[in-house]
């Protein structure tokens, strides 16, 4: 199928100004030309942070900076609180497996250390899951109602109506707002700090030597795993870090 | 702009390593080099593309063999030019290059603009791609999906690594190229009445297949290429009963690369082996099925060499499979893989297309139908396969095929692409 490509008007030309037509199209259904103005007028890392977002979503443009700022010979410990997941693969360099990392990068930080939990029954209280409160233990349930302290008999963790865990708490102190506050067991602690791999939810049920005894108020006190005092800040944007251990 | 020169470069690179090995296999003086003759680009780029699977096998060093075969294919095109002008006739097809260098630039802008990574390919493809990257071999693979196979990730690093800019996405040009030759060298074996036709046709399943998505790493496109290829070398042997050797080599390597590319690529070889023992003749039978018996038992000496995981896929088969299958609800897995496969046979566009057509063909013209009746013999092995697949997956369900049974139908939507093309142009309409 040979022809001479600038004798083609004569020969065809509906067919050809039909094709420039489709060509045309095409180009604007791929929205090609905006998409190549900004290839001329944005680099890699501008196009990068364009998607993925600077320190929010991916990550992708503070993790872009400290790559090329650090230059680091391996892939840093990343602690993230919120966001999509594996934000890692923007560091290249994989072959120093044996390397100690001095370097954790935190995304998404916050300092959330106490929520309140939602009533759905008597003295039965809802823990919603959420990425915010990762890399966290629980530390203590409050209680906020005023009530005998020792009418508290035992305090369960139920899941999906089952309980997982129960304990009687041994130590119970009333802080300076009158608010009774008992330390969780370890296992409890332990049970949060997994469920970011399991992302489920939870309920607190408190029994009471006295059954007509009810709260209404319940919290929970958080303590993170990561304390940014213990930590040298290298770099900071909104709720973006790199430290340095000591 | 320097990344518009860098996608330039790589457009010319690619072109180039497709005449790699013109100056071996190409002996013959009555040959007619045509600078853009579809077939003999497809040929050679596979050539080069298995040699850079066994560059990989082999952990070569990825620049200097990235030389080596720019420097081989560029002295294979001087031979011709200096030393055997006389005995050739060299012809460029202008405007089918023209059209291919104006779709590459076009669709490659969106690659390069588009950078959003889906979740798999953060979570190992990439992961994979870092591997030999950093210039380790499949035995260092720490990525969740070890047992899957490597050829579309090392492919990506080899020509990342050799990109003047060091930048991800040049390597991933690569599936576009690959992707490009397939389309075209499906309409090379279509007769149009104008090139304009032709022209709007190709274009017209781009449309259909194109998404930038499918371009971010995901391994799919290159087996939806690799099939279209088969497809096309198939329709040769089948229904041209051409007896060129270049159709059957061109079917044994595309053929080794699927099962390096995906392990879905295993339930192609065994579909490809069933079509040979049953459409192929004589000797070429025989040929073929030992070929590709050699490329699945190479796999495996491999995989077993290097300690290799031969599951192809940890997340949906262990030792319980067994098991699984004797306690499964039947009839309910086998209505949501129905329901499913249903589902995404609509959402594929190319496929549901030339379904359509292919009914209207069945019962206009019966023998246009049965000319290919090898595709449809493909076509139910690997539904069949799929099912069997899909059958006792340990992996939740139906969350197993909600997120993949798209991708498993876009691998081989272009099955029946060249017997609708090849009806309509029976009836002159193209």
């Amino acid at each position: 199928m040979k022809i001479n490509f600038f004798k083609i008007k004569k020969r065809d030309k509906t067919g050809f100004f039909l094709f420039i037509l489709i060509l045309f199209v095409f180009i604007f259904w791929g929205d090609s030309p905006r998409k190549f103005y900004n290839i001329m007028n944005l680099d890699y890392d501008q196009r990068l942070t364009k998607v993925y977002g600077y320190c929010e979503g991916h990550y992708t443009g503070f993790l872009r900076y400290l790559d090329k700022k650090y230059k680091f010979e391996k892939k840093p410990d990343i602690i993230q609180y919120v966001g999509a997941r594996n934000p890692g693969w923007i560091f290249h360099q994989r072959k120093k497996k044996d390397l100690g990392n001095n370097y954790k990068i935190f995304l998404g930080y916050n300092n959330i250390d106490n929520i309140k939990l939602s009533k759905i029954d008597k003295n039965k209280f809802k823990y919603n899951f959420s990425y915010a409160f990762n890399h966290r233990y629980f530390k203590d349930i409050v209680i906020k109602d005023k009530i005998d302290i020792s009418m508290i008999k035992r305090i369960y963790l139920e899941k999906n109506g089952v309980t997982i865990s129960s304990f009687v708490p041994q130590k119970k102190i009333i802080d300076i707002n009158d608010h009774i506050v008992i330390p969780v067991t370890n296992e409890i602690k332990n049970i949060l700090y997994e469920n970011k791999f399991n992302e489920q939810d939870f309920s607190f049920k408190i029994d009471f030597v006295n059954r007509e005894t009810e709260i209404y108020n319940l919290e929970v006190n958080f303590e993170n795993i990561f304390k940014l005092e213990n930590m040298k800040i290298l770099e900071q944007y909104e709720n973006c870090l790199l430290v340095k251990n000591d | 702009m320097i990344e518009v020169f860098n996608i330039i470069y790589f457009l010319f690179i690619f072109l180039l390593f497709s005449q790699f090995g013109l100056l071996q296999i190409e002996n013959n003086s009555k040959i007619k080099l045509n600078f853009f003759d579809i077939n003999q680009l497809s040929f050679y780029f596979l050539i080069s593309l298995n040699f850079i699977f066994l560059s990989s096998i082999f952990n070569f060093d990825k620049n200097f063999f990235f030389y080596f075969l720019l420097v081989f294919s560029l002295f294979s095109i001087l031979n011709f030019l200096i030393k055997k002008k006389n005995k050739f006739i060299i012809s460029i097809n202008k405007p089918l290059i023209l059209l291919f260098l104006i779709i590459f630039l076009l669709l490659s802008f969106q690659i390069s603009h588009d950078l959003f990574f889906s979740h798999d390919v953060r979570l190992y493809w990439f992961e994979k791609v870092l591997l030999f990257y950093n210039d380790m071999f499949v035995t260092d693979d720490q990525t969740i999906k070890p047992e899957y196979p490597h050829f579309g990730t090392y492919l990506w690093s080899f020509f990342w690594i050799n990109s003047p800019l060091d930048i991800e996405y040049f390597g991933r040009l690569s599936y576009l190229f690959i992707y490009l030759i397939s389309i075209f060298y499906i309409f090379e074996k279509i007769n149009f009445r104008s090139i304009f036709i032709k022209f709007y046709l190709i274009l017209v399943v781009l449309f259909l297949t194109f998404q930038v998505k499918y371009f971010d790493g995901r391994q799919d496109i290159l087996i939806f290429a690799f099939n279209l290829l088969i497809f096309g070398y198939l329709y040769e042997i089948i229904n041209c009963k051409s007896k060129d050797k270049k159709n059957f080599v061109s079917l044994y390597l595309l053929i080794n690369l699927i099962i390096w590319t995906k392990t879905d690529g295993l339930l192609y070889i065994l579909v490809y082996g069933i079509i040979f023992a049953i459409f192929l003749k004589g000797k070429s039978k025989y040929f073929s099925i030992s070929v590709l018996i050699v490329i699945l038992f190479f796999k495996l000496f491999f995989y077993y060499y290097y300690n290799l995981s031969t599951n192809p896929s940890k997340q949906m088969f262990d030792e319980n499979t067994l098991n699984i299958l004797l306690n499964i609800d039947f009839f309910y897995r086998t209505y949501e893989i129905f329901f499913w496969f249903i589902l995404n046979i609509i959402r594929n566009p190319l496929l549901l297309l030339s379904m359509l057509v292919l009914i209207f063909i069945f019962y206009s013209n019966k023998k246009t139908f049965i000319q290919f009746s090898y595709l449809y013999l493909i076509f139910v092995l690997l539904v069949l396969g799929i099912y069997l697949t899909f059958l006792p997956t340990k992996y939740d369900f139906p969350f197993a095929m909600i997120g993949s049974f798209d991708r498993v139908i876009q691998q081989f939507s272009g099955i029946f692409l060249i017997p609708v093309l090849k009806f309509f142009e029976n009836k002159k309409i193209i």
